[in-house]
């Protein structure tokens, strides 16, 4: 009985998740897609173009480029979850699938994003504190 | 802004004595001073002469402060003084050729970004009137002229959520230009009312825009003088 009702809430979760995914926008998932194709192929100049503006103009194209290549390239990108959805702003979880050091195996990241929406377009918010000041 | 301090503390001790170490000290900051007024340098997004003037004599006061404080000479009270005023002139070029950069649309991702800064609480006109007499208290009516020995008093722009001083607190029921009972208040009887005022919400971003254009300038100056003084050798510790 209890491993039913388990696997049950388990479900639920999971069935919880996906609706909200579905509800994302359509351009989002769009911009998310092709966020994945850039990551995926390390396109830094288009991802830097996805950075918020105002971020753009505080850190430098070269800055981006350091912090990129801080992570392991990400070999596939999923939304794992999504935190919150709002008008302009879209807090999600995704989960990056990369190499294990020193290994052929692959290990799951998780990593929350922010996203807003400025002028119909989505743009994505990039942590640079770990960036040395 | 406590990180280039320590910059600008720690880059003292690297400069070298020999450049100003024969130097009239006194001549050297007349010098300079004359330099600040004369060039009327604006300083980051200062402009009038006077803010200019004021922000570097306070940076020379809290250099001055704090060199006294570590016991530190006059050479080198100079030195950094010379150091402040050096950087901030970097800091104006760089202002300057990013000026033009803040554009609307640079802004705009600021402003939906980071709305929580343009918000504003709501706010109301809180009045109250005191009387010497009960009875005044208790026929008074908004707009009414006031009896003598009354006395009227308005507080413009309060947050409504902290209107009510503690011994009125229980009056928090008012609707907008409902007058309050009479309530006795030392040796007065007080009646109280407010008027809707402003609504929550969030500054415009036509308003916001000047703000922000500040905020950025302010963060690129800051990050790029570090930068530079990182450079120039002034490593912070």
């Amino acid at each position: 009985m209890k491993v039913s009702k388990l696997f049950f809430i388990l479900f639920f979760i999971k069935f919880a998740i996906a609706s909200d995914i579905k509800e994302l926008p359509k351009e989002f998932l769009k911009t998310f897609d092709n966020y994945v194709s850039y990551a995926t192929k390390e396109d830094i100049k288009k991802l830097y173009d996805m950075e918020l503006s105002y971020m753009r103009f505080l850190h430098s194209y070269d800055e981006f480029k350091e912090l990129t290549q801080r992570y392991e390239k990400p070999l596939k990108i999923t939304i794992a979850e999504v935190k919150s959805l709002k008008d302009d702003e879209i807090l999600i979880t995704i989960d990056k699938v990369i190499k294990k050091a020193n290994s052929k195996e692959t290990e799951s990241v998780y990593l929350q994003q922010k996203w807003f929406k400025v002028d119909g377009k989505y743009y994505i918010l990039s942590n640079y504190s770990i960036l040395p000041e | 802004m406590k990180f280039i301090l320590i910059l600008f503390f720690s880059s003292i001790m690297l400069l070298s004595s020999e450049i100003i170490k024969d130097l009239n000290i006194d001549e050297l900051k007349g010098d300079f001073l004359y330099k600040v007024e004369k060039e009327n340098l604006p300083i980051g997004f200062i402009t009038t002469d006077d803010e200019v003037k004021r922000k570097i004599d306070k940076d020379i006061a809290y250099a001055s402060l704090y060199l006294k404080e570590m016991e530190k000479s006059e050479v080198e009270q100079l030195k950094y003084v010379m150091l402040v005023y050096l950087s901030r002139k970097e800091q104006e070029k760089i202002v300057k050729s990013a000026s033009n950069e803040v554009t609307k649309d640079v802004a705009l991702s600021y402003y939906v970004a980071n709305k929580k800064e343009f918000y504003f609480a709501r706010t109301v006109d809180i009045v109250t009137v005191s009387f010497k007499d009960k009875k005044e208290a208790q026929k008074f009516k908004i707009n009414d002229t006031l009896p003598k020995n009354s006395q009227m008093q308005s507080y413009n722009d309060v947050e409504y959520k902290v209107m009510f001083p503690a011994y009125l607190m229980h009056l928090d029921h008012l609707k907008p230009n409902e007058l309050s009972e009479v309530i006795s208040y030392r040796d007065r009887y007080m009646r109280v009312y407010y008027k809707e005022n402003k609504p929550e919400g969030y500054m415009t971003f036509e308003k916001a825009y000047p703000l922000i254009k500040n905020i950025l300038l302010g963060k690129k100056s800051a990050k790029l003088l570090n930068n530079a003084l990182k450079k120039a050798g002034y490593e912070g510790k």
